[in-house]
């Protein structure tokens, strides 16, 4: 972009109702050529490109401020269109250079510019067919292929192009190795990336092809993962459809895209709940596996328990009360101080005390006492319950133990964890019965 | 596939029940395993700040209706008209518009905390300063906060008029079916009036747009006045939060708002505050909230926090609030 452009410069720009852009000043015509658009074609800058479609939907005027990227740097806008007739009018001014991440869409242009390290590239569309072809490949997919099917043009008696072609029908990032053309007898590494609009709907591919070094690939195989598997490899991938699945329910349960049967709307929302609580469990599953690693450690806060007490037993106030139950706090004037993370105890008390109000009958107590003896601090739970099986007692903390039951909603990782983290801080979680019965989960922790 | 047949679902109704009773079985399990093992630290509501959604949600619905309506239909109570009716269809717990009206529950809380410890007047602050800027950007946009600042103080200004235009969209058009459906007849002239009001509802003039625009165009001597917050003001200080963060005007004001004072220091630390500038708003935001642990924590981590850690945690926080406030083909143009 012109460096004479300043915080005062204005240009203008008009965008048809089908996104195409019709008249710009040179500024924003700069914008859209380096965004890959040519004059009068679908205006190429995404961020400007959702406001101009923003204002033909709702037809009514928009002030936001925007990040683009140009090819020397990323620019912050101020932008306000207004819709005049059938045309949305950008004003754009405040033309301020920052140094910040670059938006997404230069970091997709980036690569799709970057054709050094890589021994070409295949354009696929929605409909999985070739848009184009550049670098080494395509010295042997001729212009003829254009517009073939992934299908015609993968040799899928060969190799593995049809895992390749399996994860595109199910629109998701693909890194396959030993992949085949039809008609030549080179190997490649496919990195298939999706593609989508500025509004996130699917416009394809790009596949990036690099030599197949199977050896190479054998060695990488045989090395054994620093990094977490579950917490920084899988969750990111397990989190994309999820979201999906989560905005599509949504989507249905609210009835915002037209009137559905109540019940269809109740089993969206169940699905969408279902889906969020999924993406949860997902990063609990990531956090289970970091307290497992050797090197988990924790914070030595200096916490105060009576505190914690009366914290958790806010938390799950409505909760208690939907099962009638009372929790007992320790009263205010008791302080009992230990050093321990106060997430971790936190955490912990809330597994406990949650326990003791799904298994205790309703219209009981839950009571947290706190204590102190010698150089350990104690916090109890104890409820008014069954109790636990003296053959139990040790069983309930290892992990997936569910004593048999089935249906309430337990996974039996709460109280493994609890221990672990309990153990992690210098301290202990134990049970007991008390001499009415219920049960009495003590959590010692130290105070220095 | 060995399943028995009868198992198979045999219409789209029974397809989705199965999919519901799996999905509930499988949210069984997630609600165990992160109630228990990872509290969230929700903020429980308050009796005041569930009856202060109440009103501002009835106020909002009374404004657009007092803009469409000639004379009010009579419905026997004092709730606006079409109240009855978008409760019942579930509009009115939309997510998006309980976050509008819980962050407008922030922002006047906050206001308040910024008066009460202020010895600053209206005019020593920063938009009252840049109305005799020379540049007529500036002192125009710094016009459009004073006089929405003064209109809400004064209650006189239609809360609804500071909705997005994307949420004003679809509320407006939920109240003209609304009071369609009470009338029983299409009334020409609320959808003639809907689209006036449509047409005529200028996002620039609201205080969070315009103070981002003041943000924007600041010249770079008063950029550091722009993140204190007794001399900014509470909608410059938090458009300026915003515009470094790449958050949300309105998530800024209810992360400040929230219960603990660790997502206010990141986003602090992420504007490149100093230890002692950060401990000046935090304590002037939290005040007596403020716990020891809290402290202990600002002291032991502030000064070592990476921003780029910080930044990517803040992206995570935009991307989440996207998802979960995003409204079907709406809202999807990107603005902070």
């Amino acid at each position: 972009v012109n460096s004479s452009l300043n915080l005062t410069s204005q240009a203008t720009a008009d965008v048809s109702s089908d996104g195409r852009l019709l008249r710009a000043d040179e500024a924003i015509m700069r914008l859209h050529q380096q965004a890959g658009g040519v004059e009068g074609g679908i205006f190429a800058v995404p961020s400007l490109a959702a406001i101009a479609r923003s204002t033909h939907q709702i037809k009514m005027r928009l002030a936001r401020a925007v990040r683009v990227a140009s090819d020397n740097n990323n620019i912050e806008l101020w932008v306000e269109s207004e819709l005049l007739g059938d045309i949305a009018t950008l004003s754009v001014s405040g033309w301020r250079a920052v140094d910040a991440n670059p938006p997404q869409d230069k970091i997709d242009r980036d690569k799709q510019n970057d054709k050094g390290n890589n021994d070409g590239e295949l354009l696929f569309d929605r409909n999985f067919r070739l848009v184009s072809a550049a670098g080494d490949v395509a010295n042997f997919i001729d212009t003829k292929s254009i517009g073939a099917p992934a299908g015609d043009i993968f040799d899928t008696d060969r190799g593995n192009a049809n895992i390749l072609l399996s994860f595109m029908e199910k629109q998701e990032l693909a890194r396959v190795d030993g992949v085949f053309f039809k008609g030549h007898n080179t190997a490649y590494t496919i990195l298939a990336d999706v593609k989508s609009n500025a509004e996130g709907v699917f416009t394809g591919y790009l596949c990036e092809l690099h030599s197949y070094d199977a050896s190479a690939t054998q060695d990488q195989n045989n090395l054994v993962s620093p990094e977490p598997l579950f917490g920084q490899q899988l969750a990111p991938v397990l989190r994309q459809p999820l979201g999906r699945i989560i905005a599509n329910a949504e989507t249905i349960g609210s009835k915002l895209q037209g009137p559905i049967r109540d019940s269809y709307a109740t089993y969206a929302k169940d699905i969408a709940n279902a889906a969020r609580h999924l993406v949860a469990l997902v990063d609990d599953l990531g956090d289970l596996e970091a307290i497992e690693r050797p090197d988990f450690s924790t914070a030595k806060d200096n916490i105060e328990l009576g505190d914690l007490s009366r914290r958790v037993a806010g938390l799950l106030a409505l909760k208690a009360a939907d099962h009638r139950i009372t929790i007992l706090i320790p009263p205010e004037e008791l302080i009992v101080s230990a050093k321990a993370e106060f997430r971790r105890v936190l955490q912990i008390l809330i597994n406990l005390v949650t326990n003791a109000i799904r298994y205790s009958p309703v219209g009981t107590e839950v009571s947290i006492s706190i204590d102190t003896k010698g150089e350990l601090a104690k916090i109890a739970v104890s409820d008014e319950g069954a109790g636990i099986d003296p053959d139990n007692q040790q069983k309930i903390f290892e992990k997936f133990e569910r004593l048999g039951r089935s249906g309430d909603g337990g996974s039996g990782l709460g109280l493994y964890i609890s221990r672990r983290l309990a153990r992690a801080m210098g301290g202990e979680l134990e049970v007991a019965n008390s001499k009415q019965g219920g049960a009495i989960f003590t959590l010692t922790l130290p105070t220095k | 596939m060995d399943r028995d047949l009868e198992d198979l679902p045999s219409t789209n109704e029974s397809l989705l029940a199965v999919a519901a009773r799996y999905a509930r079985d499988a949210q069984a399990q997630c609600v165990d395993v992160s109630e228990f093992a990872f509290p969230s630290g929700l903020r429980m509501p308050s009796e005041e700040m569930i009856s202060s959604v109440a009103t501002k949600l009835r106020a909002i619905i009374q404004g657009i209706e007092k803009a469409l309506l000639e004379v009010p239909l009579d419905t026997g109570n004092s709730d606006p008209n079409s109240w009855a009716l978008l409760t019942k269809s579930g509009f009115l717990k939309e997510p998006a518009l309980i976050d509008f009206v819980l962050a407008r529950y922030a922002e006047e809380r906050l206001a308040v905390r910024i008066l009460a410890k202020s010895e600053r007047s209206v005019t020593e602050q920063l938009p009252a300063m840049m109305l005799s800027h020379g540049e007529a950007t500036l002192a125009d946009t710094a016009q459009a906060i004073l006089a929405s600042e003064s209109l809400s103080r004064h209650s006189t200004k239609s809360l609804y008029r500071e909705l997005s235009p994307e949420l004003l969209h679809l509320l407006v058009w939920r109240v003209v079916a609304a009071l369609q459906i009470i009338s029983g007849v299409k009334n020409p002239h609320h959808i003639s009036e809907a689209k006036k009001l449509l047409a005529e509802h200028d996002e620039s003039q609201s205080a969070r747009v315009a103070a981002r625009k003041l943000v924007h165009f600041l010249p770079e001597e008063y950029l550091s006045d722009a993140t204190d917050p007794e001399k900014a003001g509470l909608p410059v200080f938090v458009a300026s939060m915003a515009a470094q963060t790449g958050l949300e005007y309105d998530h800024i004001l209810r992360l400040i708002d929230g219960h603990s004072s660790t997502p206010l220091a990141a986003i602090l630390k992420i504007c490149s505050l100093s230890h002692d500038q950060a401990m000046a708003v935090i304590c002037l935001f939290k005040g007596f909230d403020l716990t020891p642990y809290e402290v202990n924590i600002f002291e032991e981590n502030y000064d070592s926090l990476e921003i780029e850690q910080l930044e990517a945690e803040a992206r995570s926080w935009a991307d989440e609030r996207i998802k979960f406030l995003t409204f079907p083909d709406m809202n999807r143009a990107v603005n902070t």
